[in-house]
C-alpha cells in the first residue's frame, strides 16, 4: 500500500512540482493551500508525512507545525518545511516547532523523494 | 527638539513672576502671624505689582517665541518645498497604487499561466507514462504476454506439428519395412510350391511305372494298375495346386510390390511435403519474428525518448519554481509601495507637513531587507544602481536540513 503525504503550499505551480515528483516516486498526494486548509484536510486521514511552506496566507508554516504537534493524532507525522528561506535562524525556528528537514527551493525532485523516504521509513 | 526649546524659552521669562509672587506670600504668612499687618499689606501689595508687570512682560515674550518658531518651521517647509521637484509628490501619491496593482497583477496571471502549464505538463507526463507502459505490454519485454510471446508459443505448436508429420512419416516407413519382410515369404511360398510341382511330376512318373507293372503282371496287377491311375490323378492334382499357389504368390507378390512402389513415392513426396512445409512455417516466422523485432526495438527507442522526455518535462516542472520565487520578490515589492503610499497620504493629513514626519531611508531599507527570504534579494539589495545592478545570482543547489 502506497504512503501518503501531504503538500501545503499557497503556490499552486509548486503543489503541482512536488505532487508531479510524489506520484511519480508511487506515492500518494493530498494538496492544501494553506496551513488552516492543511489542518483540515489533515484530520480524519492517514497522512505519512507532511510538506509545508513556511510563508503562507491565513497560517503560516511554522504555526501549522505547532498546530500540528498540539493534536494526538497528528503529532508524530514528520514535517518537511519546503521554503525560500533560508537564514539560519528561520531554521532554528522551524526546528523548535517540531519540522523534522529544512529544504531549500528550488529543489531536486530526487533529493525531495529521498528525503520524504528517509523520514517515513523513519 | 523643538518643543524642548519652546518650553525652555517659558520657563526663562516666567520664572521671575512666580518667584516674586512665592516671596509675597511668604511674607504675608511669616508677618500676619508677627501681627505686622500693615507694611507688610504694603510690601504684598508691591509684589504682586511687580508680579503682574513681570507676567505680562513673560506673556509677551512667550508670544514672541511662538511666532518665531511658527516663522521657523514655515521657512523650513518652503526650504523643503524648494527642495522637492514639483509635483512628485502627487505623482507618487497617485503613481505609487497603480504600479502595486499592476506588479499585482502581473504576479497574478504569471502564477495563473504557470500552474496551468505545469498542470499541462503533468498531463503530458501522465500520458507518456501511459504510452510508454502500453507499448511495453504490447511488445511483452519481460513478461509473459505480448507479440514476442505470441511468436515464441506459435513457433513451438507449430515446431509441434511439423514433429506429429514426421512421426507419422516414421510409422509408416516402419510399415512398409514389415511389408517387405512379406516378400520374403512369398519367396519361400514360391519355393515351397515348385518343390509341389516337383514332387507331383516325380509322383506321376511314378505311378506311370506302375501301371506299366501292373500291366506285364496280368489279371493280377489289374488292382495295381487302378492304384497306380489314382495315385497319377492324384499326382496331376499336387502339380495344378502347386502350379496355382506358385500363381497366387505372384500375385501376391506383385500387389505387395505395387504397395511398396506407391507407399515409397508418397513417403518421399511426402518427406518433401513436410520439408518444404518445415521450411515455409520457419521462413513465416523468420519473417514475422524479424517485423516483431523490428517493432520492438523501434518500441524501445520509443521507450526511451518517452522516458527521456518525461524526465525532461520533469526537468521543465522544476524550473517553473522560478515563478514562486518571482512571486515572492514581487509581493515585497508590492508590499514596499504599499508602505510608502500610506507614508505619502499619512504625511498630507498631517498638520505640521513635512516638519514632523522626516523619512528615515536607512530605516526604510533595513526594513525591507529584513523582510527578505531569498539570498539573491539580499545580494541584490546591496548592489548599487548602474553597472552590475543587471548582474545575476546563481541559485545554489538544494539545500536540506535534517534536525
Amino acid at each position: 500500500m502506497s504512503k501518503t503525504v501531504m503538500i501545503v503550499d499557497d503556490s499552486a505551480s509548486i503543489r503541482q512540482v512536488v505532487s508531479i515528483a510524489l506520484k511519480g516516486a508511487g506515492y500518494q498526494v493530498i494538496e492544501a493551500c494553506d496551513g488552516q486548509d492543511g489542518l483540515a484536510k489533515v484530520s480524519g486521514q492517514r497522512v505519512h508525512l507532511i510538506i509545508s511552506d513556511v510563508n503562507m496566507p491565513k497560517m503560516d508554516g511554522i504555526s501549522f507545525v505547532k498546530e500540528l504537534k498540539k493534536i494526538p493524532e497528528t503529532k508524530f507525522i514528520p514535517v518537511i518545511m519546503l521554503t525560500t528561506e533560508s537564514m539560519q535562524a528561520k531554521k532554528q525556528e522551524g526546528q523548535a516547532a517540531g519540522a523534522r528537514a529544512w529544504v531549500v527551493k528550488p529543489f531536486q525532485p530526487e533529493q525531495m523523494i529521498a528525503a520524504v523516504s528517509k523520514l517515513i521509513m523513519s | 527638539m523643538q518643543n524642548e526649546t519652546f518650553m525652555g524659552r517659558i520657563f526663562h521669562h516666567a520664572w521671575p513672576t512666580a518667584f516674586t509672587g512665592l516671596l509675597g506670600c511668604v511674607f504675608i504668612l511669616f508677618f500676619d502671624r508677627g501681627e505686622v499687618v500693615d507694611p507688610v499689606l504694603a510690601l504684598t501689595v508691591v509684589s504682586l505689582y511687580l508680579s503682574h508687570v513681570s507676567a505680562n512682560k513673560a506673556c509677551a515674550s512667550i508670544e514672541h517665541a511662538v511666532q518665531a518658531e511658527r516663522a521657523q518651521q514655515e521657512s523650513k517647509r518652503k526650504a523643503l518645498e524648494a527642495e522637492t521637484v514639483k509635483g512628485l509628490d502627487k505623482l507618487c501619491e497617485n503613481v505609487l497604487p497603480v504600479w502595486s496593482r499592476q506588479i499585482d497583477l502581473a504576479r497574478r496571471h504569471t502564477e495563473e499561466s504557470i500552474s496551468g502549464l505545469a498542470k499541462r505538463f503533468s498531463e503530458l507526463v501522465e500520458r507518456i507514462e501511459s504510452t510508454v507502459s502500453t507499448s511495453v505490454e504490447t511488445t511483452g519485454q519481460g513478461e509473459t504476454s505480448g507479440i514476442l510471446q505470441v511468436l515464441k508459443e506459435s513457433e513451438t505448436t507449430l515446431g509441434d506439428i511439423i514433429d506429429s508429420f514426421k512421426s507419422a512419416l516414421n510409422l509408416r516407413e516402419a510399415l512398409f519395412s514389415q511389408i517387405t519382410e512379406l516378400t520374403k515369404f512369398t519367396v519361400e511360398l514360391k519355393a515351397m510350391a515348385a518343390s509341389i510341382r516337383d514332387i507331383a511330376g516325380q509322383t506321376n512318373l511314378l505311378a506311370l511305372n506302375a501301371s506299366i507293372e501292373a500291366s506285364r503282371a496280368g489279371e493280377h496287377g489289374r488292382g495295381f494298375a487302378v492304384v497306380a491311375d489314382e495315385v497319377r490323378k492324384l499326382s496331376m492334382l499336387s502339380g495344378d495346386a502347386g502350379r496355382h499357389i506358385t500363381e497366387k504368390v505372384e500375385l501376391v507378390n506383385a500387389a505387395i510390390k505395387s504397395v511398396f512402389d506407391a507407399s515409397e513415392h508418397y513417403s518421399i513426396e511426402d518427406a518433401v511435403i513436410i520439408r518444404n512445409a518445415e521450411n515455409a512455417m520457419q521462413h513465416v516466422l523468420e519473417g514475422f519474428q524479424g517485423v516483431v523485432s523490428s517493432l520492438s526495438d523501434t518500441c524501445i527507442v520509443l521507450q526511451k525518448e518517452g522516458c527521456q522526455i518525461k524526465d525532461e518535462i520533469s526537468n521543465v516542472l522544476i524550473d517553473l519554481q522560478f515563478q514562486d520565487r518571482v512571486g515572492q520578490m514581487l509581493d515585497h515589492v508590492c508590499t514596499d509601495l504599499n508602505k510608502l503610499e500610506g507614508y505619502l497620504l499619512e504625511r498630507d493629513s498631517h498638520p505640521n507637513g513635512y516638519a514632523q514626519t522626516e523619512i528615515d531611508a536607512d530605516s526604510w531599507l533595513n526594513e525591507l531587507s529584513c523582510a527578505y527570504t531569498m539570498h539573491e534579494q539580499r545580494v541584490m539589495h546591496h548592489v548599487k544602481s548602474g553597472y552590475g545592478s543587471k548582474q545575476t545570482v546563481t541559485t545554489k543547489p538544494t539545500e536540506i536540513t535534517f534536525f
